[in-house]
């Protein structure tokens, strides 16, 4: 498997925030659009993943974070997270990065303390999950750079649609 | 003793500076960072000639292309010593009379040259304007004590 080095990745993350942020100016237009970026790659990364992953079709939502935390992760940021927090059905969990290489030099100034500079990872992970019919809401509940211990991503599968054949059968 | 570490930009506009007083060794004057800025603008003219000498004849053993300077200026009570990388930028540390082995400072050079560089990989960081990174605060202040002997090395 061809590598290289991280910096790059990181450095090249780096500058996307930076010129949103010139452009948009607002935090929260800043976050948006790093959303709609992560949901335009998530909606092709999910099949890379799918062809490369060794994995068989998950059961229910629980099988579905732990491949995303552990294969998914993996694959793409060379880091495995941990799935944690379950709540009572099964439809909310956090997903906790220990290292994030997106975030290696990077300190946030006063001006942008609402800036969740992450963001492009939680729509990553809502772009890959629509294509495969689950509706998923997706946020980062502690930030290391806003001074909590850690990165948690909290997930929240909202509903899985049915295949949609585009075509009736008896046509 | 390191008492105070700068870092000088390309255009000779200091980025950084910090001072490192011990409580202990307050009998001599306690210094005000103004006087270190004062005596790190001197050790710029050393600066400009050292590096005048230095860069016509590339010295193929230093290996690293970053010139270590040496001793830049020295006053009654402090010497400067200091490194200028090929962007030149230039890191200065001054100490005192019981100044350290040439081998100790290269040290404690290169450690904050490696500070510097972390510091402004961070895409908030402006090229040119002054380092405001509590992560690089930290950092030399670590290697600072280190190199005078007042905290272990993690």
């Amino acid at each position: 498997m061809e590598t290289i080095n991280s910096e790059i990745l990181s450095l090249t993350y780096g500058s996307i925030v930076r010129q949103l942020i010139t452009d948009l100016e607002d935090m929260d237009e800043v976050n948006k659009q790093l959303d709609v970026m992560g949901y335009n790659m998530g909606i092709r990364l999910i099949d890379e993943f799918l062809a490369n992953a060794r994995i068989t079709k998950c059961g229910d939502f629980k099988e579905t974070a732990e491949n995303i935390a552990k294969v998914g992760f993996k694959m793409f940021l060379n880091t495995t997270a941990t799935v944690v927090n379950w709540n009572a059905d099964n439809t909310e969990c956090g997903l906790v990065l220990e290292d994030n290489l997106l975030i290696d030099f990077v300190e946030l100034p006063e001006a942008c303390s609402k800036l969740s500079y992450c963001q492009l990872l939680c729509g990553v992970i809502r772009g890959a999950l629509e294509m495969v019919n689950i509706s998923a809401e997706c946020s980062f509940s502690r930030d290391t750079l806003h001074g909590d211990d850690t990165n948690e991503i909290h997930l929240k599968f909202t509903s899985q649609k049915a295949e949609a054949y585009p075509y009736k059968d008896d046509d | 003793m390191f008492l105070c570490a700068a870092v000088i930009g390309q255009n000779s506009q200091p980025l950084w500076l910090q001072t490192f007083q011990e409580a202990a060794s307050s009998a001599v004057q306690p210094s005000d960072p103004l006087a270190f800025h004062y005596l790190v603008h001197c050790a710029l003219d050393g600066v400009e000639e050292k590096s005048a000498v230095a860069l016509p004849r590339r010295v193929p053993s230093q290996g690293a292309a970053d010139c270590y300077l040496g001793q830049l200026y020295s006053t009654e009570e402090y010497t400067v010593h200091g490194l200028m990388t090929n962007t030149q930028i230039k890191l200065l540390v001054v100490v005192d009379q019981d100044a350290p082995r040439e081998d100790a400072l290269r040290l404690v050079l290169n450690r904050i040259h490696v500070a510097y560089v972390d510091a402004i990989s961070n895409p908030f960081n402006e090229p040119g304007l002054p380092i405001t990174s509590a992560r690089f605060d930290q950092s030399v202040k670590q290697i600072i004590a280190v190199a005078n002997g007042t905290a272990q090395p993690v």
